[in-house]
């Protein structure tokens, strides 16, 4: 648990260096898709860290490919990684408890943003994702790298439809 | 050849036991591997039970008509944006519905058509109100009373798919008991299997146990047999050698007896029947030594004494001894010696004397008319061995090849009538064989029926180097001084000990001829006695004696106390097998004779030590 706690500071001083020299959080211009609320250290609201599609796509992208058990076929997912956009907010807690849009709720320990490359995925082969399909967020692992994801603890992590996130 | 096949069955049952083995645990293995896979495929399809999936999309379903609802009644534009919304998360689930390859199983099922794909008429009619420009309060009614509709089909839809769920859990669960009660069956085949594999090891192992006493029992017996056998063999060799002795005594009085009559004065037809006795003797000795080396032959005692020997003097012996026989019945013998020089070998002279006095003898007895030739060839084999041919040719009767076989067992005579005809034990050959066995070498024969034979013997002697043979070694030692002058035995003191009246009166008459001054003893323990009251130049000790034997004297007397200890010893005996004479001397006697008493070996001993003791 401590080693956890440690290692996100040191992966939020890495971010601050590397991927942000600008640390304060611009407030949010177009429709907000994600709120970042509990122990962050940024907010650009009274109570949250708002974001649009803009501020998600200026963080470091990134894409993998990687079958689910929702589809038949592999799916190409492109998005930050969550642990950018912890360190965007200055995030500081153990626990993410992740809220969808039909109030699916699931808890993701902070370690796995540090241990597993996940990724904020908010296009799918390429394309928006919209409501519909699971989107317009989509928090997933890369469940092919290794045979410890393709496991129920990490499936039930892996919400869709993410509204919001509560840093515990 | 039972226990052949017997081993072969086990072996047989041995294979078909690991094979079924193998064969149940190869099951075992198949099963649980399915077991495996099934539950991987079970973890990677059915990540998302169906019922929550049912769940679910019945949630927000509810939730979407709820939402439907209060738009038809308030027909506010500002909650559209909420119904979209709801509306498109709906739909999400509607297409999980659809796609989701954990709802394969329920597609089959009437619910399904209803609740899942009898809305999608009505989903359409939504989303073209919605995306309209102006709200259609009337539409969205029509759609709301579809939905409601319907609420029933999407409830039954959960409730299907709740049994559908409950339903593969119990079809698993079979699926499993079925495997785990085939995978306890192989197990208890596999244990029984394994006791019966046991149990008939156990009883291969005891089986073994028994045969492996019972071998060992019959190897004990065996034993115990060879052991009775070899004690009988003993008894034999034993019994041979005192005959030997109980013979040679009367015979020692006989020949020497015969040999003074000789000297006496007697007419020209007694000095021929005397001649004709001492023959006979003489044969009848040679019978008794054949006799005698075939037993030390068998009990392995017979041991060569090799030492370094001149060749031609050996020969020029032999010669001298062969000539008289074969001038005697008028025959032609001669030696044919190769022209390079014999070396220096080292050899036991007596039986190589043996071996060539039996082949030439033999020649000549079965010889009528004609030669006998001794041919002699050398070869050196390597830089330490001479391989030294004798062949005895004659123009004898010959011998057939079936007899050439034979010739060399036991006791083989050439024909029935020529035992009658030429005498002898039969044992000569074989004894012959045996020296020339012992000697490294071998005797071959070759003969033509009517035209004679050759006896060939191959031998393989060490050479000495030249400075070993003493200059001297004319003789073999000891060396006797040639001083065959009765003076230098005169008034010597002799004690003779001997308990036999006969050999008594023979030794007597021997050494009075020598004008030797003689006093007897019965045994040994009376000679101990003897020589510490007077002092004697030399003693002739018998060995076999009641009360103290010679060899126990001996022992006692070098054991005394001052010069008597030193008195020369010379051990006489009848007894003449290889032991006696290394008995003798190991006793600490100075010299061994053997009976028959040699005339001229007894004056020899004598003069020695005459010279030796009073000089």
């Amino acid at each position: 648990m401590f080693y956890g706690i440690r290692s996100i500071f040191v992966g939020i001083f890495m971010a601050a260096c590397v991927s942000l020299p600008a640390a304060a959080l611009q407030p949010a211009t177009g429709k907000v898709v994600l709120s970042i609320a509990g122990n962050v250290g940024e907010k650009n609201s009274a109570t949250a860290a708002l974001f649009d599609m803009e501020m998600l796509q200026k963080l470091p992208q990134h894409s993998f490919t990687t079958l689910t058990p929702w589809d038949k076929q592999p799916i190409k997912f492109t998005g930050p990684f969550l642990r950018d956009v912890l360190a965007a907010v200055k995030a500081s807690g153990t626990t993410i408890k992740a809220m969808a849009l039909n109030d699916y709720q699931t808890s993701i320990p902070a370690d796995d943003a540090q241990k597993f490359d996940v990724i904020l995925a908010y296009k799918m082969n390429d394309a928006d994702i919209p409501v519909r399909t699971k989107g317009p967020l989509f928090i997933v692992y890369p469940y092919d790298t290794k045979s410890e994801l393709r496991s129920t603890v990490y499936y039930e992590r892996s919400a869709w439809q993410l509204k919001s996130m509560t840093i515990e | 050849m039972a226990g052949r096949t017997n081993n072969r069955r086990y072996l047989l049952w041995l294979a078909v036991g690991t094979a079924t083995m193998a064969l149940a645990m190869a099951s075992l293995l198949v099963f649980e591997l399915a077991q495996k896979r099934a539950i991987e495929r079970s973890s990677a399809i059915g990540s998302d039970s169906l019922t929550a999936l049912t769940f679910q999309f019945e949630r927000e379903f509810l939730r979407l008509r709820q939402v439907l609802s209060e738009a038809v009644a308030k027909g506010d534009a500002s909650d559209m944006g909420a119904l979209a919304m709801r509306n498109d998360i709906f739909q999400s689930r509607l297409t999980l519905l659809l796609e989701s390859p954990s709802v394969a199983v329920l597609k089959s099922r009437e619910e399904y058509r209803k609740g899942v794909l009898d809305l999608r008429p009505m989903v359409a009619e939504l989303d073209q109100a919605l995306g309209a420009k102006f709200i259609n309060r009337r539409a969205l009614a029509d759609v709301l009373a579809e939905f409601n509709r319907l609420g029933a089909d999407v409830q039954a839809l959960t409730q299907a798919a709740n049994s559908e769920e409950a339903r593969l859990l119990e079809q698993q669960a079979d699926v499993m008991g079925q495997q785990n009660r085939l995978i306890v069956w192989l197990t208890l085949a596999q244990l029984a299997l394994l006791m019966i594999a046991s149990a008939s090891l156990v009883v291969r192992q005891r089986r073994q146990e028994a045969e492996r006493l019972a071998l060992e029992q019959l190897t004990d017996e065996l034993r115990e047999a060879q052991f009775r056998a070899e004690a009988a063999s003993r008894g034999k060799s034993q019994f041979l050698a005192n005959m030997s002795h109980e013979l040679r005594t009367p015979f020692n009085g006989l020949m020497g007896m015969l040999g003074l009559l000789k000297g006496t004065q007697i007419t020209a037809t007694q000095g021929e029947y005397i001649q004709t006795a001492q023959e006979s003797a003489g044969h009848l000795l040679t019978l008794l030594n054949d006799v005698l080396d075939m037993s030390a032959l068998e009990t392995g005692k017979l041991a060569l004494k090799p030492m370094a020997a001149h060749l031609p003097r050996l020969l020029a012996e032999v010669n001298a001894l062969m000539s008289p026989l074969a001038k005697g019945k008028g025959l032609d013998f001669h030696m044919r010696l190769p022209d390079a020089p014999l070396p220096q070998v080292s050899v036991d002279e007596t039986r190589l004397k043996q071996i060539l006095f039996n082949l030439i003898s033999n020649a000549i007895k079965f010889t009528a008319a004609g030669q006998v030739v001794l041919t002699l060839c050398q070869r050196m084999l390597d830089a330490h061995t001479l391989e030294v041919v004798f062949a005895v040719r004659d123009t004898g009767i010959g011998i057939e090849p079936q007899a050439q076989l034979r010739l060399f067992q036991r006791f083989y005579q050439v024909e029935g009538s020529a035992t009658r005809r030429f005498g002898g034990t039969g044992l000569g050959l074989e004894i012959s064989q045996s020296i020339a066995q012992l000697m490294h070498g071998a005797i071959t024969v070759e003969s033509v029926v009517g035209k004679g034979s050759t006896f060939t013997a191959t031998l393989q002697l060490p050479m000495v180097a030249e400075a070993q043979v003493p200059a001297a070694a004319a003789a073999p030692a000891p060396p006797a001084p040639p001083a065959p002058t009765s003076g230098a035995t005169q008034g010597m003191r002799v004690l003779v000990v001997e308990d036999h009246p006969i050999n008594q009166k023979l030794v007597g008459l021997l050494l009075a001829r020598m004008d030797c001054q003689i006093d007897f003893c019965e045994n040994g323990q009376l000679a101990l006695e003897r020589v510490q009251q007077e002092v004697f130049h030399l003693i002739l000790m018998d060995v076999n004696m009641p009360v103290m034997d010679g060899l126990t004297a001996t022992r006692l007397i070098r054991a005394l106390p001052g010069t008597v200890a030193r008195t020369p010893i010379v051990v006489v005996t009848a007894d003449v097998m290889n032991e006696a004479r290394d008995h003798a001397l190991l006793a600490g006697a100075n010299d061994f004779i053997s009976k028959p008493l040699n005339v001229e070996q007894l004056r020899g001993i004598v003069q020695r030590y005459a010279a030796a003791g009073m000089a």
